[in-house]
């Protein structure tokens, strides 16, 4: 089926491109000369285990030359992204010509136009609970703070009985239920180690959530601290416990963030920001007519 | 009339993790209303934990999840 249709197609767009399988497709495609546009929503790194990142960084290496060299476009979400697959790139010049940034966006329905919930019983954990999203630096957290909530959603790989009785496990649950999460509890943590935008936050603003976060600099590039929300450093978990007192202590604080976060989460609106993978479409479609 | 191909993965929609395929279907949703002749065929999985989303009758869905994971 995809062979017939990258056949009839007059453009691919190859969203997703995170690793080897990725390009066996894309070379499929290319089989018939089609033009084809990939986008980069994982930045394929290994951030906490050594013994991985030299593999990470081939897997890299050989996806970012194998894409530049045959895509009519290459895309990206943060320019940090960008800077990471191109410092790999043997073909700079050519990746120079065909790459552009176009960050993630969210559905504009989604956003809220007010907020007047900014209760927050729990703290709701962004991310997947995984080692490179915080999930150890989470339950070291929960201990030291046994009086509040933290709420998780999605995937947990290890019984969840080997951690803190205050975080809540709540399984893989719909998009819509996070949603609603967000729109119960106004406080929200991250505390990943490596991020490529960090969509998660982007909801929470959405919604007119506050976000404590990490600052890593795939988030800094669209994020303020103080205004969006508070930063630590990546690890800094007694950082964290402040900021989190912080706010809890601050209800004219956190009602300013949220504000805030309704206003500058328009930036990220689809209506705004899906028109350039058109404008990315019609140029390419009309230079191949032409 | 312009076809354009999605390929999207379908995966961890709800992981919170890359919402790379809600991005897929916005662009497509921008492409068909700014081209109404053209047919924009989405590549994924039509999946429960999408609710919330609209879908357009002219997408087209199939798993790829076999190929990208």
């Amino acid at each position: 089926m995809l062979i017939g249709k990258a056949y009839r197609a007059d453009l691919v767009h190859m969203n997703c491109f995170n690793g080897l399988s990725s390009l066996f497709v894309l070379y499929i495609v290319r089989l018939f000369n089609r033009n084809t546009i990939a986008v980069f929503h994982s930045n394929m790194n290994s951030t906490r285990w050594d013994g991985f990142r030299v593999l990470y960084t081939i897997r890299k290496f050989i996806v970012i030359n194998a894409t530049t060299l045959i895509v009519k476009k290459l895309i990206f979400i943060t320019n940090v992204q960008r800077e990471e697959y191109k410092s790999v790139c043997m073909f700079k010049n050519l990746f120079n010509k065909k790459e552009t940034v176009i960050n993630n966006f969210i559905q504009d329905d989604l956003i809220l136009k007010t907020r007047n919930n900014t209760k927050s019983v729990g703290i709701t954990f962004l991310g997947r609970f995984s080692p490179n999203k915080g999930s150890e630096d989470l339950a070291y957290l929960a201990r030291e703070m046994s009086d509040i909530p933290f709420l998780v959603f999605g995937k947990v790989r290890r019984s969840v009985d080997i951690y803190p009785s205050n975080i809540k496990f709540y399984g893989e649950v719909d998009r819509s239920t996070v949603l609603k999460q967000l729109e119960s509890n106004i406080l929200t943590l991250s505390m990943s180690y490596d991020e490529t935008f960090g969509y998660s936050i982007l909801e929470t603003m959405a919604k007119g959530g506050v976000v404590i976060t990490t600052n890593l600099p795939q988030i800094c590039e669209w994020f303020i601290d103080q205004r969006n929300g508070l930063m630590f450093d990546p690890g800094d978990i007694a950082k964290a416990k402040q900021l989190i007192l912080y706010l809890k202590h601050n209800p004219v604080e956190v009602k300013k963030i949220s504000r805030n976060n309704l206003i500058d989460v328009q930036a990220f609106a689809s209506s705004r920001l899906a028109p350039k993978y058109v404008d990315v479409y019609r140029r390419i479609i009309n230079s191949t007519i032409i | 009339m312009k076809n354009i191909l999605f390929v999207a993965r379908t995966k961890n929609i709800s992981g919170g993790g890359e919402k790379a395929f809600l991005d897929a279907i916005q662009s497509a949703s921008y492409f068909v209303a700014n081209f109404s002749q053209d047919t924009v065929f989405l590549e994924g999985q039509q999946s429960d934990s999408l609710d919330g989303i609209r879908f357009k009758d002219e997408y087209l869905f199939f798993n790829l999840n076999r190929f990208l994971c």
